[in-house]
């Protein structure tokens, strides 16, 4: 069972009340891209067995999107965060590479 | 509709009709000319509870009779403010759930902390009831309000009833 605090509404909230978004941190390839960058933008996602960053929404709750840095292997929440920045916040940084200290790359490639 | 009641279990159950409903959004730094909820609570303020349903989405429950006055006031207050006020009477039911078991009633229902020590009066918690939206907070006096969209009604209202069948206690609070 996974459990998200919700950083809008402040509520715990359980996996049923949210419905996921995939993977977070996500940059749009506009027109004037190239065909595979777009490609990739649309099509290609990590999935990676460890650290990852994911967009949820308290959809039975506040309906706002957020982001969640959990480990998808143990269910470790690390913590969420508004939706609006376009990386994570400096504090998850340093909480995952406490819990993590073997892993590369604070981003969420 | 008939108003519906159910007092043969473990909780009182009934619904709540001539209520009239006012959704605002606005931004969250806005003041208002009237009490504004903090995250996660309701307040009062004569006939009308304000529920505090996100950030920048709050719900007042009034008098049906008094919702054209709300929503003047609102215009007046917020005018030149970017915002939204809309009657949603109709759009949602409304119960009363109350007795000694009705925190627990409600607790086989919904996904939520719904223990005493965190579910006191003035608490409003979002959530869901089987498988639709709802809203539930505590009044003042200890009763459980529960509102839903009123095409799923009919649904919570049998699961309330089925969760407070007689012999049903669960004694976890």
């Amino acid at each position: 069972m996974l459990i998200l605090n919700c950083p809008y509404c402040g509520e715990s909230a359980d996996e049923t009340e949210l419905a996921p978004g995939g993977e977070a941190h996500l940059r749009r390839e506009g027109p004037e891209s190239q065909d595979e960058a777009f490609e990739s933008y649309l099509f290609h996602r990590s999935n990676p067995k460890g650290v990852h960053f994911e967009r949820w929404r308290h959809a039975f709750g506040c309906g706002k999107w957020f982001i969640a840095a959990r480990c998808t292997a143990t269910l470790e929440v690390f913590g969420t965060y508004a939706a609006q920045t376009s990386c994570p916040p400096q504090e998850i940084v340093d909480k995952i590479s406490e819990r993590r200290p073997d892993r590369r790359g604070a981003s969420g490639s | 509709m008939r108003k519906r009641q159910f007092d043969g279990g473990i909780a009182r159950i009934e619904d709540v009709e001539g209520y009239g409903m006012v959704s605002l959004r606005v931004s969250a730094e806005t003041a208002l000319r009237r009490a504004r909820p903090q995250r996660g609570q309701a307040c009062w303020e004569g006939e009308t509870t304000t529920l505090w349903m996100s950030p920048d989405e709050l719900l007042f429950l009034c008098p049906r009779a008094e919702v054209a006055g709300l929503l003047r006031d609102l215009a007046q207050d917020l005018a030149g403010v970017h915002h939204l006020a809309a009657d949603v009477s109709s759009a949602r039911a409304l119960f009363d759930v109350r007795g000694r078991n009705a925190l627990e009633v409600m607790a086989k229902l919904m996904p939520i902390d719904l223990s005493p020590q965190k579910f006191s009066p003035g608490r409003v918690r979002r959530s869901r009831i089987g498988q639709v939206a709802a809203a539930i907070w505590m009044q003042q006096d200890g009763a459980l309000r529960v509102i839903c969209f009123r095409s799923v009604a009919d649904y919570v209202w049998d699961l309330m009833v089925d969760a407070a069948r007689p012999g049903t206690e669960v004694g976890a609070f």
